[in-house]
């Protein structure tokens, strides 16, 4: 069908599911933090509890693992607030220290899924056969989709779950695992491909 | 960013698909989105993909790690109580926070090297900074590494019957006033100062609450914080 797409009303940052947050009151916090009042960090810790538990789940996966990656990423601000040099956001900069705590955890308790996205030969399409009941509810495809998250390099869920749940661009992004900005859209290009392998690519059924 | 060079893949199909997330999500800079929207107007195989693309945002899984905010809290805040040196802490006149204290030299001499501490002295209740003193030097004796929290055992009641806090105080405060502080509220300093110049005092579990507002209220004191529950 050829219609237009939808027009977006603006090309300027929209809140993704996980909610953007004010840049500028974070700046603030960090800088209390800095002279290590205890206040503003507590107000910065449940600010990025949700959002770092939500990342971290997806990254890791036993729960005490998110705990105690999560931990440690708040006392590297806590401890080094001053090192936030202010050219990024802040939360790019924690993010960043999350996302290195946490490879550090899979590096000592996971096997990690090499990143070979490029050659899905070894991931053919699902046999229509095994293909679940089309009339799965949207709960039940979401499950499906989180188990397929789980078959993707630690890179390739970041890069899915940074763009599509905390609405980060992809040079934030870049910041955030440290990589060039053309690998992070690389990444992310064979993660959906990786996805829609795994479900052959008939979406519509899950709908 | 801008002024970023745009280096666009030979295939404009492979390079408007490469951005679709970020369109979708808003998160493009200007030049890409016109690039993006302009190509989409034209190519109906782009705008299924989008429509795709739009579809798996909307089943990406909403649900996180089930991890209480208040139960990280008290273990981060635990763990930021914990963080005291491990070496032999500063002699007390250089460790209080006011230099109005030390001008008005409010301890006694023998006082400031804990080492020559008489045995007996903190003995002696009636002499109210001698006790406070005391039960700053008996925590605080250079020879003993800094043990956890929870191993103190200060001069006040036994663990059971009291909890713990973190205070710090204003800069200016005054001798007077943290006395004061600490004497109306029935609080015991046990540990400090910490690299965030707070102290960690008990307080009488029984009175836990009314004793953390009585020193929330007090003019020397910059910050209380709970580090228990205030159910007896």
């Amino acid at each position: 069908m050829n219609t237009a797409p939808t027009p977006q009303p603006s090309h300027r940052p929209a809140a993704a599911a996980g909610g953007l947050h004010d840049d500028a009151e974070d700046r603030r916090l960090v800088a209390c933090v800095c002279a290590h009042e205890l206040a503003a960090f507590e107000s910065l810790y449940r600010r990025y509890h949700p959002r770092l538990c939500r990342f971290l789940h997806r990254m890791l996966r036993p729960e005490h693992l998110v705990e105690e990656v999560l931990d440690d990423t708040m006392i590297v601000v806590w401890n080094q607030a001053e090192r936030f040099n202010g050219t990024s956001k802040v939360s790019t900069w924690i993010f960043a220290i999350a996302y290195r705590k946490a490879l550090k955890a899979l590096s000592r308790h996971e096997d990690p899924v090499p990143d070979t996205a490029e050659d899905d030969a070894d991931h053919p399409a699902a046999d229509p056969a095994e293909r679940p009941d089309a009339r799965m509810s949207l709960a039940q495809a979401r499950a499906a989709i989180d188990t397929a998250l789980r078959t993707l390099s630690a890179d390739q869920r970041a890069a899915v779950e940074l763009t599509y749940f905390h609405g980060f661009s992809y040079p934030e992004i870049a910041q955030i695992v440290d990589c060039p900005t053309d690998t992070v859209k690389t990444r992310m290009f064979h993660a959906r491909k990786r996805l829609k392998t795994a479900f052959g690519g008939q979406l519509d059924d899950w709908l | 960013m801008s002024g970023q060079i745009l280096r666009l893949e030979p295939d404009p199909h492979v390079a408007v698909q490469r951005l679709l997330p970020w369109y979708l999500t808003g998160r493009l800079e200007t030049a890409e989105h016109d690039i993006v929207e302009t190509h989409l107007a034209q190519c109906p195989e782009c705008r299924a993909e989008l429509e795709t693309e739009r579809q798996w945002q909307l089943l990406h899984p909403g649900h996180g790690a089930q991890v209480d905010v208040e139960e990280g809290w008290a273990r981060m805040r635990a763990r930021l109580s914990g963080q005291v040196p491990a070496t032999a802490p500063a002699p007390l006149d250089t460790a209080m926070p006011a230099p109005a204290v030390r001008r008005r030299g409010w301890l006694p001499p023998a006082w400031r090297t804990p080492a020559r501490l008489p045995s007996r002295a903190w003995a002696a209740p009636a002499l109210l900074s001698a006790g406070l003193a005391a039960a700053i030097v008996f925590t605080l004796r250079p020879a003993a590494p800094v043990a956890p929290l929870a191993q103190y055992h200060g001069l006040a009641a036994p663990a059971e019957t009291s909890a713990t806090a973190v205070v710090r105080f204003r800069p200016d405060a005054t001798e007077a006033q943290i006395r004061h502080g600490l004497k109306d509220s029935g609080a015991r300093l046990v540990d400090g100062p910490t690299v965030s110049d707070a102290y960690v005092v008990r307080l009488p579990r029984e009175h836990y609450a009314a004793a953390l507002d009585k020193l929330r209220k007090e003019p020397g004191v910059a910050l209380v914080e709970a580090l228990e529950s205030a159910s007896p």
